[in-house]
């Protein structure tokens, strides 16, 4: 098991930067609205008690008992620091996921207790004990009805769609889940068929439930899987009560997608210009990689399996088509440093990773592998999140970290009289671990200009027009055999 | 079938890169059935996708040759591990390559350096074109073929890659057909160039719960009436199989003939296999652990593991395991193959094995009369076309033939780098427009990187890919070849500063700066007009910018001599002078000057200041500037020692508290007094001109003795008489000067006449303030003269102005009253560069140009020693050339007007760019002083 000690090291090692400016999250809201204070976001995290990670960490309602009784004021969770882009190899990472801030005085008391456990590293609470699992207060209680502010910001039940499976239209849907305030976090994974997305997006959001339960994005029924079909089609997003966008696509390359156009003769999405259907999925996928990588500050690349060296290629041939960030005719600067396009965090993401994934020795050689692979792609793919528990062999050797997280196969409670060797935390909590680190992943602005909520969706609009209809896709396309 | 003693009945195992070691004489002579096996396999499986084969064969065949890394041979394309199984009459090749995550780390191991600079697109492309190769070897060798999945999904990207393979496989034909003439074999072999249309078979491996028993009850608490004929995982093997027939069929890869395609999959027989078994390679940890829990907890014989079954998989695993523990570990077999099983991959295979070794396949579908073609070989045979074929394949292709297939290989996979390439291609003539877009005719480096810039924006704007950097590279070579050829401005920094306008050109014959001797000559110009005053300063006239020191510092104001002061009163300094008719420049070397370390540049240089000198003095006097050092005389300590010390009885300013000067005056001559060790003074008096050698360039305290310069950078002139100024107005006749600053400022002296018998030598001067007033005014030889004095600085637009401190324009009340002294000018450095305050759109730096001194009427001279510190030390100090202070005579308007330009040795120090006050470049303090009216008593 992970032993904290190492952690700590790794954590220095990474300079940590004390949690931020509390109410960071507040002066946000206070331009959203008039009257700060009592209403907006009730979202607090539970709160980070020193409670040693419980199981039940992730079931909802659990810790969110407290926080409501005990005051009526505001918990607005700290969202981390937004860096300059660039400064990631500092390592601006704030370590305090579970920092929760509010008026007055809890907030000086909250901040410099994770300021002890970031800096200690000893600390076991400061990783693994956090509460890292988002929860939506239930809008009840003290929430009184005259707070219109509350109103305005919504809440959803479940994803809806952006783009439609059915011949790739984007969706106005989500627009009215959006505000008009700019500290929101944009994650998108992207996976072949099966390798768990709707999943891992449901851990992100706090609500994977139980294993054989409801989960926000739909998992493949059993049914589906056993017709080896896919069961996401299009983009589904959801916005959490923390204001993470989460977008959850079709699987990439899926055969099951390809068969549906084949079986059902469907008018082929993205055109005409593709004859062939197996060019069209191509196109197809690569226009949802590619708008991905435009759209979002972090994009998770999902495996079940390491690795698919074509879906490595994959990622970069759409890194090669995203479209150009749009310049802002106003700034036309003279360097080219100062136009250079956006790119978005990448994490790869391990699912259903075997005992044998976690020695730290194969956790090295897959970081080798996917540091030569990525070595020359401007995916920002190093050094924001990374397996904790696992030591470094050797941190002088090792400056670079790539963006790999292993998580396990979710396991049914353990009935034996031995428990088994895992040779890992658990599901829970990697999935802890895995939350936390992608929220304190440093933010850069998507384009040259900061975007509000409905900003970003508009943006993201007009650039999933511009994937569909960009020449490059077309000469592409028209190189495939 | 023919027995015979010779005959080797023994399984081999073998790899197809070392084909030839087989000894393929003694094999037996039954027909064989080829199976191969390929795909992609994650890293936990070590490469291996074979081992249902080993369950299924009962021998650990695969896995225990995949383990140890070094045992990948990563020069072939592909490592194919082959083994024949004579009692099956099949030969198994196993293919391992890039698809292989361990074998893909090994490859970026050993190709790490190419990683560095190429794109993960480029290698990827090589490295999938190794593979096909290796791939299409095994499609002309095999009857069988399984592609094995590490999941439950097709992998559609094998779509493009069997189009791929089979638009090379037809290519490939005519070149097989020659190679394969010679052997045994039906025409039909040799004329496809393979042996049949190969039966591909698809494995997946799952891990999900429901698939994992295969007697799990297949409700699945949904309820759902569904169909209980088959167990989960057969539902999921014949969706797949429904799945993949579409696809393959949609993208024709599959064809009613199945001759005319790579492939063929059976129409009536299962083609798609899903195992929920675990290769024990993948977790052999797994594995004991398991074990171990189950020996705890329900302690069994050691009879019932039956270590009989098998060899230990795990043996090979890893070295220290199987060190330590290969002996003790109780033996886990798989559970033995047993053929009548519901699920087995054994039966799945040998239905295809047994048919092919019996009828051969006939895939072909719909009505078709043609029977496709089928042929088992001879191990024998096998081995040897094996052989061939691979050199083939593997080689460098020999003819233009071969060549063409395998180029036809490697750019229909190289699709990423085509596609940049394409790109890139389109874009490069856009940014080339992008640079060429509004071009003159000729234009500055600096202009040129500008437009390069925007040419390479443009070009980020739309290329995309590996060829990027490839393509950028060739925009710049272009732009600047295009630049180069024609349209390169010359650039030559004047005196001061701008650069000349001109096209690329040479300034004389002999211009060493430009090596191209085709280029037109032509004098430089940089088009700046700046506008300057006469030497005595009562007209102005406009100028061009000057490129050499003479037109800065002489023949601009020896031209307007005409018009204004040229038949006044003037004070010449010294200048080479003529003897024999023959002049030349003096060779200035090392040996002559003191401290000059780059003599031999040095020449060069005060006639030619080249860009880079002049870009180096900038830098280095706004360097200077923050030292923040207060300019001062420091650099001559002699001076001050001289004076304390008395010892060679100089004439000193001494100032007091009561802001008067008191110089105390000796009768003996300052000719004959010892020398001031100050730079300025040593070049006047210690020179012997030469006069057939002249001194390029300015005099100043570097220049080597005895050389003189060919014109003075300097002016002294006398206007007229003392009366010409009047405090109360200020100065006249002088245009330009910002109102209220045209004073001159009254500086006090008291003079006392001392001689050598009346005072002590070791008289310093120290007295005491009142010793001076009590006996002041008794004696006949103190008394006390007014001098005026006005430091003019001017700027390049003609503004004058005064100063009345260092740091401070003179400035008159609004009635015209000045009340400041001379005492701050005369006492400190004055800076040599002063802010004009002039308002214009951008703020001039004005220069200190003139002096001004109005002299007193008195017994004494007034006396100018003037030098300038241009910048900062170790740059020389400027000088006249006065051997001794000059004096002026009494009750006159003098004016010293000082050089436009100072140029050293390694070119000219620019003025600063920006209107600030340069803390290091001074006039030196020491410039005024007074002495006894010698010239009339000697
Ligand atoms: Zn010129
Ligand atoms: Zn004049
Ligand atoms: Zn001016």
């Amino acid at each position: 098991m992970a032993d904290s000690a190492d952690r700590g090291r790794r954590r220095k090692k990474r300079l940590i930067i004390p949690p931020m400016k509390p109410g960071g999250r507040e002066r946000e809201s206070e331009q959203d609205n008039p009257q700060p204070g009592k209403t907006l976001v009730i979202l607090a995290k539970p709160h980070h008690d020193d409670q040693p990670h419980s199981e039940s960490a992730s079931k909802p309602n659990e810790g969110t008992g407290k926080s409501p009784a005990r005051t009526p004021e505001i918990k607005a969770p700290t969202v981390l620091l937004k860096t300059r882009d660039g400064n990631e190899k500092e390592g601006s990472r704030s370590s305090s996921p579970g920092n929760v801030t509010s008026h007055s005085t809890t907030a000086v008391s909250h901040s410099s207790r994770d300021v002890c456990s970031s800096t200690a590293g000893s600390c076991p609470a400061s990783s693994v004990g956090q509460q890292p699992v988002y929860q939506i207060q239930q809008k009840s209680g003290h929430i009184t009805g005259d707070d219109q502010k509350l109103s305005l910001l919504p809440e959803m039940s479940t994803p809806v769609k952006l783009v439609d499976g059915e011949n790739l239209q984007w969706c106005d849907n989500a627009m009215e889940f959006l505000v008009d305030q700019t500290n929101f976090y944009v994650v998108g994974i992207l996976g072949l068929q099966g390798s768990g997305k709707s999943t891992v997006m449901s851990l992100l959001a706090g609500q994977l439930g139980e294993i054989t339960g409801r989960q926000l994005f739909k998992p493949e029924t059993r049914e589906l899987r056993e017709r080896g079909e896919h069961c996401t089609s299009g983009i589904d997003i959801y916005v959490t009560s923390e204001r993470m966008i989460l977008l959850d696509t079709q699987p990439l390359l899926s055969a099951s997608v390809m068969d549906h156009m084949v079986q059902f003769e469907k008018k082929i999405p993205c055109g005409t210009d593709y004859r062939a259907t197996e060019n069209a999925l191509q196109i197809q996928s690569l226009q949802i990689t590619a708008f991905l990588l435009t759209v979002c500050h972090t994009v998770i690349l999902v495996q079940d399996w390491f690795t698919d060296p074509n879906l490595l290629r994959f990622i970069q041939s759409a890194e090669m088509l995203k479209p150009a960030t749009p310049t802002n005719p106003h700034e036309l600067s003279a360097s080219i440093e100062d136009t250079t396009d956006y790119y978005p965090h990448l994490v790869f993401l391990q699912n259903k990773c075997q005992r044998g994934d976690f020695s730290p020795s194969t956790v090295c050689d897959m970081e080798e592998l996917l540091l030569n692979v990525f070595q020359n792609s401007k995916l920002k793919h190093t050094g924001s999140v990374w397996m904790e528990f696992i030591p470094i062999k050797d941190e002088s050797l090792h400056m670079e970290v790539a963006n790999l997280f292993l998580l396990p196969e979710r396991e049914a409670e353990e009935k034996g009289v031995l428990p088994n060797y895992r040779g890992h935390p658990g599901f829970n909590s990697l999935g802890r671990s895995l939350t936390q680190q992608l929220m304190s992943v440093p933010r850069s602005t998507l384009t040259h200009t900061a975007l509000s909520e409905k900003n970003w969706f508009h943006y993201a609009a007009r650039m999933w027009e511009a994937v569909k209809k960009s020449s490059l896709f077309l000469e592409y396309g028209r190189l495939l055999p | 079938m023919a027995p015979c003693s010779k005959i080797n009945r023994e399984e081999i195992s073998f790899s197809v890169s070392s084909l030839s070691e087989v000894d393929a004489s003694t094999l037996p002579r039954d027909k064989v059935c080829i199976v191969s096996i390929f795909g992609k396999s994650s890293f936990l499986a070590n490469g291996c996708k074979a081992f249902l084969i080993d369950e299924a064969l009962g021998k650990n065949i695969f896995q225990g040759m995949f383990t140890d890394p070094g045992e990948i041979n990563i020069d072939e394309p592909a490592d194919i591990q082959g083994f024949y199984h004579p009692e099956s009459r099949v030969i198994f090749l196993h293919l391992i390559g890039s698809f292989d995550t361990k074998c893909l780390l090994q490859k970026c191991h050993s190709i790490e350096n190419e990683l560095k600079e190429k794109t993960f697109l480029e290698v990827w492309s090589d490295l999938q074109c190794s593979f096909s190769k290796a791939l299409l070897l095994i499609f002309h060798l095999s009857h069988i073929i399984l592609v094995a999945h590490p999941t439950t999904t097709f992998d559609v990207s094998y779509i493009h890659l069997f189009q791929t393979l089979d638009s090379v496989r037809q290519k490939a034909v005519p070149c097989l057909t020659d190679l394969l003439r010679s052997f045994p074999i039906s025409q039909d072999w040799v004329q496809a160039g393979r042996p049949c249309s190969p039966r591909v078979l698809f494995i997946f491996q799952t891990n999900a719960p429901e698939f994992q028993s295969e007697s799990i009850d297949s409700s699945d608490g949904t309820g759902k009436t569904r169909s209980k004929k088959f167990p989960p995982i057969k539902r999921l093997e014949h969706a797949l199989e429904d799945q993949i027939y579409r696809i393959l069929r949609k993208s024709r890869v599959i064809t009613n003939i199945s001759g005319n395609s790579l492939f063929a999959v059976p129409a009536n027989q299962e083609f798609v296999y899903v195992t929920s078994k675990k290769s024990l390679i993948v977790d052999p940890l797994g594995y004991l652990m398991n074990q171990l829990k189950e020996c705890c907890s329900f302690p069994k014989s050691p009879g019932e593991m039956d270590p009989s079954k098998s060899k230990s998989y795990l043996l090979n695993r890893r070295g220290s395991i199987q060190n330590q523990t290969a002996n003790d570990l109780p033996a886990f077999a798989l559970t033995p193959e047993d053929g009548a099983s519901e699920h087995s991959f054994k039966a799945f295979l040998w239905q295809h094995i047994d048919l092919a070794l019996s009828k051969g396949f006939d895939d072909n579908v719909g009505r078709n009369i043609v029977r496709a073609y089928f042929e088992l070989p001879t191990a024998q045979i096998w081995f040897q076309i094996a052989n061939k074929l691979k050199n083939w394949f593997f080689m460098e292709p020999k003819d233009s033939r071969s060549g063409a297939v395998m180029s036809l290989l490697k750019t229909t996979l190289d699709i990423d780098v085509r596609f940049s390439e394409g790109r890139c291609a389109k874009v490069l003539p856009l940014a080339s427009a992008a640079y060429q877009d509004n071009l003159p005719t000729h234009y500055t480096l600096d202009y040129h990187e500008r437009k390069l810039n925007q040419a390479l924006q443009v070009f980020a704007m739309h290329a995309r890919g590996p060829a990027f950097q490839q393509f950028a590279q060739q925009l710049e070579e272009d732009c600047e070849r295009l630049w180069q050829n024609g349209h390169q401005m010359c650039e030559f920094r004047s005196l001061t500063g701008n650069h000349c306008i001109n096209p690329l050109h040479r300034a004389s014959e002999d211009d060493e700066d430009v090596d191209d001797k085709t280029l037109p000559i032509m004098p430089h110009c940089s088009q700046v007009k700046m506008l300057s005053a006469c030497d005595c300063g009562r007209r102005q006239a406009s100028r061009e910018d000057p490129f050499e020191v003479k037109a800065a510092n002489y023949s601009f104001y020896s031209s307007l001599h005409d018009d204004c002061c040229g038949k006044l009163e003037r004070i010449k300094f010294p200048v080479f002078t003529s003897t024999t008719g023959v002049s030349r420049p003096a060779q200035i070397s090392p040996v002559q000057a003191h401290q000059q370390s780059e003599e031999t540049r040095r020449k060069r240089h005060e006639s030619q200041p080249g860009r880079g000198e002049s870009q180096v003095t900038t830098t280095s006097m706004s360097l200077a500037l923050s030292f923040g050092q207060p300019g001062s005389s420091d650099m001559f300590p002699t001076e001050e020692s001289a004076v304390e010390l008395s010892q060679g009885s100089e004439e000193s300013p001494r100032q007091t508290s009561d802001q008067e000067v008191i110089i105390s005056l000796r009768e003996s001559k300052v000719t004959e007094s010892p020398e001031k060790c100050t730079g300025g003074e040593k070049l006047g008096v210690l020179r012997q001109p030469s006069t057939t050698e002249y001194l390029p360039g300015m005099l100043h305290s570097e220049s080597p003795l005895g050389l003189l310069p060919m014109f003075p950078s300097w002016s002294l002139i006398c206007l007229g008489p003392s009366s010409l100024y009047s405090h109360n107005i200020g100065i006249q006749e002088q245009p330009g000067f910002i109102p209220g600053t045209n004073f001159l400022l009254p500086w006090d002296v008291t003079v006392k006449l001392e001689h050598k018998d009346r005072w002590p030598t070791v008289w310093d001067g120290k007295r005491p303030h009142t010793w001076k007033t009590k006996k002041g005014g008794k004696d006949g030889s103190q008394f006390t003269v007014k001098i005026f004095i006005g430091v003019e600085y001017e700027c390049p637009r003609g503004h004058r102005f005064m100063c009345s401190a260092p740091d401070k324009v003179l400035r008159a009340t609004s009635s015209g009253l000045v009340k400041d002294n001379a005492n701050k000018i005369t006492g400190n450095d004055m800076p040599l560069y002063f802010p004009c305050p002039c308002r214009g759109s951008k703020h001039q730096v004005a220069q200190l140009i003139r002096i001004h001194v109005v002299t007193p009427k008195a017994p004494v001279h007034v006396t100018l020693n003037p030098r300038v510190q241009a910048a900062p030390p170790p740059s020389p100090v400027f000088s006249p050339g006065n051997s001794e202070p000059v004096k002026l005579s009494q009750s006159a308007y003098w004016v010293l007007r000082l050089p436009f330009v100072y140029q050293g040795d390694q070119g000219p120090y620019l003025p600063p760019k920006d209107p600030v006050p340069v803390e290091v470049c001074h006039l030196l303090k020491g410039t005024y002083d007074i002495a006894e009216q010698i010239s009339e008593k000697s």
